[in-house]
Formats: C-alpha cells, structure tokens, sequence
C-alpha cells in the first residue's frame, strides 16, 4: 500500500474534524426537533383513550369525514368532534374543509416523532437487559457450584 | 414584559452571536441553574441527548466539562475554563468542542433582574466570522439553541412554587 503524503494526513485529519463537527452540528439540531413536554403530554393523553384510538386506526386506511369516522359509534356527533379536536390539538390529526363537510386525515409525522422518543430510551434499555443478562450469569454460576 | 422568545442577532463585521431570552425566575435561581451539576444536567443540551457528564470546577481558572451523549451511543466532549464569576450576574468562559480544539469561544452571560425575572443575554465571541457562521447557520441557534434554553424554562416552571 502507498504511504500517505504529510498533506494527504493533514487533508484527512481536517475532514476527519469537519465531519465530526458536521455530525455534532447534526445531533445538536435533530435532537433538539423533538417533542417539548407539553407536545408529549398532549400526545400520550389524546392517545389514551379507546374511543380515540379507534379513530386513529380507522383514518389509517384513508382521510374521511366527520359523518363517516362517527359511524361506528354509538356517541353523539358533538362527543365525537370533541374527540377529533382533542387528537387535531395534539397534531396526530388534522381537519380541512371540503365542499360539504370536515375531511379528517392522520398526520404520520407526529406518530413518527413519539415512536422516535419511544426508541430514544433503546441504548438504556438494552444497557439494563445486559446489567439483567450479567446478574442472571452471575446467578447461574452461583448455582452451578 | 420582555420576550421569553429566543432571540440572537449575528453583527456582519464582528464575529460574535449575542442572543437573549427572558425567564420567570430570578437572576440567583438561573445563576445556579447555570453552576450547578444537578440542575445543568437537566436542561444543557438538546433533549434527545443525554448530558452523561457534567463536572463544574467554578472558581476563577477552574474548568467544567460536559459529555454529550447522542440517541446513536455516540458521544461529544466539550470543556472550558471559567474567566469570570459574579454570582447573581455575570458568568464567563472559553468554550472548546473536542471535536474542534482550534475553535475557542470566549462566552458571556448576563444576567439581568427584570420584572422579578431575568433577562439573559449571551455573547459567542469567535476567533473568526467563519467560524462564527458556523455555528450560526443550518438551524443551529433557531433550533438548536433555543430548545435549550425553552428546556431551561420548562424546568424553572415545573419547581415547585417559591
């Protein structure tokens, strides 16, 4: 292999600089994207409800009006928009007007960022099921003896 | 009342980044909420990232450094030395990136007692406008460094009432 020239070394050390600066820069704005206290807490109370729930399942197969998504329930079209309105402040949802009535469509973009804050506890996770994979060797050799 | 907005400004012939913001709470809370480990950790940094360590030698020369852990396990040391400690008002610093040892920031914090709050203002002085355009652009202080500091409110409103 050719031996790397003094500027080749010192053009990669600056790029190796670059891209760690580039890639902090990158985590420094992604990781500030995500949900504020209030957005997670609207988010987990509008999804902690069966009736809601449903709701969002259903427009997961394609946007639908308000008539159309109260169907399936035996509650009153005014308790049914109180829900809507609970899932649209919470941004999983959002309503726009039509010729003849509220179209509903889910907003994949704010399941996105709770799955996000969800896998954002993955490294700890899995760091304790390895503190729980040790202690469970530990155990087993004790046994063993 | 003053904004609780983040607000910074980037002066084309100078190369700082002075920003400020406003926070109900008084210059003697967000001077310790600045100084002390425990309550650093809390709010330093961006959300997603975990802040794993954070040492604070605050005396005049002393050093802090803080380790920043990104959702990928990958973590960013940072570190600088305290040039200036008036406690409730003023704190500054050098702040170095390990990533990026030729880029001293010489940083200031005023803190200012208004309303029964105080007013923040912050100075990033750079060693060059590149520099300083780096740091300023791709959303670093509009999102970046504004979500720190909402961090830092959210934290002041979540105390119990003094």
């Amino acid at each position: 292999m050719r031996e790397r020239s003094p500027q080749g070394a010192i053009l990669g050390e600056a790029i190796r600089t670059l891209d760690s600066l580039n890639i902090l820069h990158y985590h420094l704005v992604m990781g500030s994207l995500a949900l504020t206290d209030t957005e997670l807490d609207r988010t987990f109370g509008a999804l902690a409800d069966p009736t809601r729930r449903a709701i969002l399942a259903r427009l997961a197969k394609g946007d639908a009006g308000v008539l159309e998504v109260a169907k399936p329930f035996t509650m009153t079209q005014p308790a049914i928009s109180k829900h809507l309105k609970v899932l649209e402040s919470a941004g999983l949802i959002s309503r726009r007007r039509d010729a003849r009535q509220h179209l509903c469509r889910l907003e994949p973009e704010r399941l996105k960022d709770i799955s996000e804050w969800v896998g954002s506890y993955k490294h700890s996770l899995e760091a304790s099921f390895e503190r729980l994979d040790s202690y469970l060797d530990k155990l087993q050799r004790i046994g063993d003896t | 009342m003053p904004s609780d907005r983040f607000e910074f400004v980037t002066p084309p012939d100078e190369p700082i980044i002075a920003f400020r913001r406003f926070f109900q709470a008084p210059p003697s809370l967000i001077f310790q909420m600045f100084t002390h480990p425990e309550h650093v950790r809390q709010w330093w940094g961006p959300r997603m990232l975990e802040l794993t360590t954070c040492e604070i030698d605050l005396r005049m020369g002393g050093r802090y450094t803080f380790v920043l852990r990104a959702p990928d396990g990958q973590e960013f040391a940072m570190n600088g030395i305290y040039q200036e400690i008036t406690a409730p008002h003023r704190l500054a610093s050098t702040f170095t990136l390990d990533v990026a040892p030729d880029n001293e920031i010489a940083e200031s914090f005023t803190f200012e007692e208004v309303n029964g709050g105080t007013l923040l203002h912050g100075i990033d002085r750079h060693r060059s406008i590149a520099s300083r355009n780096q740091q300023a652009e791709n959303g670093m202080m509009e999102v970046g460094l504004s979500d720190q500091y909402l961090r830092l409110a959210e934290l002041l409103q979540s105390l119990p009432a003094r």
